[in-house]
């Protein structure tokens, strides 16, 4: 009776020390996983946080040059005969410098959003790689999203920087020079919206990519 | 005499053993349920990220389905400039 039961007791231990083991190598497979995904996930932090601070930064320096800019040109505005160009010429400079900012904003917060999603979509994705799903295609379209998305945001925060300023020498040249400055303000929104319409695009190959691998329904 | 402490102690250890493998069961349970659950993982991972970031700015659903997301993606566009430009034009023409 002793006999088998101290049998019984070393097979029992036997049995628990080999699951014990298996969970642990299993454990230590994704623990190395995850801790990649988390280094991964703390450096493209870093990098998002000086993105941000790099476009705060942009932002205040503009306005700030845009203050006194502004001054300067009411300064000379005031020489000129003509009020009512005097206040078009004064609207039409603050519209510009408003819209400028209103952008950014716009373009920042959206760029931000789709990172997000990427995010999600990488999520979903390692789901389905667990599920024995070939994900390598997804991976390729997530890392071209990514660098689009930054590629678009460096974009915004050098244009978060921008001033533009219409010159004020004589009544006659000022439609010519408020038109200057709205076309080198168009020129530049055009490339910064191209930009982010490039990671758009490397974001909607990611959802053609995943579909492929995650059924909409899942 | 000597048999009844045998059994005794039989008793015991088995006692003993099926309480440690009960216990082993429900913790694994519990450990495998929480990381094998994607919305759990994926809720602690948010949690975590808002936490780091302090991005309350950018407010994102937490639904990681595709058809969701995809929709999600579709209001997520650049808003149009070209009539903006069209009025600083005209503004510009006027003077």
């Amino acid at each position: 009776m002793k006999r088998n039961v101290l049998v019984g007791v070393i097979v029992l231990l036997g049995v628990s020390v080999t699951s014990v083991f298996g969970m642990e190598s299993s454990d230590s497979a994704k623990t190395n996983t995850r801790e990649k995904i988390e280094t991964a996930r703390k450096e493209a932090l870093t990098r998002r946080t000086q993105v941000k601070d790099e476009y705060k930064a942009k932002l205040e320096a503009s306005r700030t040059e845009w203050k006194t800019k502004r001054e300067e040109m009411k300064t000379k505005l005031s020489k000129l005969n003509d009020d009512r160009k005097q206040k078009i010429v004064e609207n039409t400079a603050d519209r510009i410098a408003n819209r400028n900012e209103h952008w950014v904003t716009h373009w920042n917060t959206i760029l931000t959003r789709s990172s997000e999603i990427v995010n999600k979509l990488e999520t979903r994705s390692q789901e389905a790689a667990k599920n024995g799903k070939d994900i390598s295609k997804v991976t390729v379209a997530i890392t071209s999203a990514r660098t689009a998305i930054e590629t678009a945001k460096s974009k915004v925060t050098v244009q978060a920087g921008k001033v533009y300023t219409v010159s004020v020498t004589d009544e006659a040249s000022l439609g010519s020079n408020v038109k200057a400055a709205v076309s080198a303000m168009k020129v530049d929104v055009s490339a910064v919206i191209e930009s982010i319409n490039a990671a758009r695009r490397a974001v909607q190959e990611i959802f053609k990519e995943i579909k492929l691998v995650v059924p909409e329904t899942e | 005499m000597n048999q009844t402490n045998t059994q005794g102690f039989a008793a015991f250890l088995a006692v003993g053993i099926v309480a440690l493998v009960a216990v082993g069961a429900f913790g694994f349970l519990v450990v495998s349920k929480e990381s094998m659950n994607p919305l759990i993982s994926e809720t602690k991972r948010s949690i975590d990220q808002g936490v780091e970031e302090d991005t309350a700015v950018v407010e994102v659903s937490s639904s990681t389905d595709i058809t969701s997301l995809e929709k999600e993606f579709s209001t997520t566009t650049a808003e149009s400039v070209d009539s903006e430009f069209t009025s600083l034009n005209a503004s510009a023409s006027s003077l």
